[in-house]
């Protein structure tokens, strides 16, 4: 009996010193998590069911099932093929859907009213914002539920492990530097005020793993970096641009922060 | 262009002669309102849906006006009561939408026994 409990104890010990990290979605309220998990009224399956016949039309040939990357984007960001930069999942298939061979293929869908097209033209392929990219990134993050983070430079050269660093060590920076007329660092909230309330929001402890998002105030699918623009608007701070590279190293120390989190996006925001 | 609005009916229910389901509609559309501005400063041109028009079979169950008051990607929820006698096919639910910019869409789903 005294061997049982003793286990027990180690037991909830070890789980207890292992990880009080937790997913944005155990910050949302009861009813955006219903919302959620009600894929009948859930928003954010049109863009999953979309990415979907995206994928069976134009990705297929070359990847196969998608479940084949289903690691994908639990990897994401990673060194470009220029060894200095980093692009995000979101990047990566804005990258795939601007070749040729993409944008050639024609939709299955011939079932619709509509004379079936490709569905995606090159202003929407070159848009890492568009409907037609954060589609896909909802389909390839759905196929990577449960999936844990790993980023990190293993697979990498050591010229390019050092770039890596460099940008790892400029993400940190932004993450703990004050910033914008508010002077707060994304650290001031995320570690030291998580669980208060924000106007109506609850701080989360900004994991990014329920990403890409349908934000109610948004009216529409966001990935992680539009997240990160809202909150350098947040504090007030000059907007970087769409694709600036803070935007990437600032991803990637989040996601090493996050490494070994489980994925569970797309979700529901606010 | 229609292939870009992504729509989702679905029902719950037993589908029974003279039973009534549940439906529920999604349509992915911008619904907007033509208030709104961009950062750049640039007005976004109104683009709403004005009229949802939903079918069994042949008869019409629903028709719905609507404006610039609904949100992006509209939600719907609404009975569909069936008919008493038997179809050995099932029934037809369809559903088309118009939008003021002359955009349409269309779905439809087989109610079968």
């Amino acid at each position: 009996m005294a061997r049982l409990l003793f286990l027990l104890l180690a037991c909830s010990a070890l789980l207890g010193a292992t990880d009080h990290r937790t997913s944005g979605n155990n910050y949302l309220s009861a009813q955006l998590q219903a919302l959620q998990n009600d894929t009948q009224r859930n928003p954010a399956v049109l863009w999953h069911e979309r990415g979907l016949a995206m994928w069976q039309s134009q990705c297929v040939q070359c990847h196969g099932d998608i479940s084949q990357l289903k690691r994908s984007a639990a990897t994401f960001p990673r060194l470009r093929a220029d060894g200095t930069t980093l692009h995000n999942l979101e990047d990566q298939i804005s990258h795939c859907l601007q070749k040729p061979k993409a944008i050639a293929a024609k939709a299955i869908d011939s079932t619709k009213t509509e004379p079936a097209g490709p569905r995606v033209n090159s202003t929407e392929a070159s848009n890492a914002e568009s409907d037609a990219v954060l589609s896909l990134s909802a389909a390839l993050h759905l196929a990577a539920k449960g999936q844990s983070i790993q980023v990190g430079p293993e697979k990498l050269s050591a010229s390019e492990a050092t770039q890596w660093q460099s940008r790892l060590n400029n993400g940190r920076i932004l993450y703990e530097g004050r910033m914008g007329k508010m002077n707060l660092a994304c650290m001031h909230c995320h570690d030291q005020k998580v669980g208060a309330q924000m106007r109506a929001d609850i701080i989360s402890q900004g994991h990014p793993t329920g990403f890409p998002i349908y934000r109610m105030g948004w009216q529409t699918m966001g990935s992680f970096e539009r997240r990160l623009r809202a909150c350098y608007s947040g504090v007030q701070s000059p907007l970087p641009a769409p694709g600036n590279t803070d935007l990437r190293d600032l991803e990637l120390f989040m996601k090493v922060r996050a490494n070994g989190m489980a994925l569970d996006g797309p979700s529901i925001r606010r | 262009m229609a292939t870009n609005f992504p729509m989702r009916l679905t029902t719950t229910g037993a589908v029974l002669p003279g039973a009534t389901v549940q439906a529920v509609l999604l349509i992915g559309h911008p619904m907007e309102s033509g208030f709104r501005n961009l950062d750049s400063g640039q007005r976004v041109p109104k683009n709403v849906i004005e009229s949802i028009v939903v079918r069994l079979d042949a008869v019409n169950l629903l028709e719905a006006r609507i404006g610039i008051g609904i949100s992006a990607n509209p939600y719907f929820a609404f009975a569909v009561p069936l008919p008493a006698q038997m179809s050995p096919g099932g029934w037809r639910l369809t559903v088309e939408w118009l939008d003021d910019k002359g955009q349409r869409g269309a779905t439809e789903r087989m109610l079968m026994v």
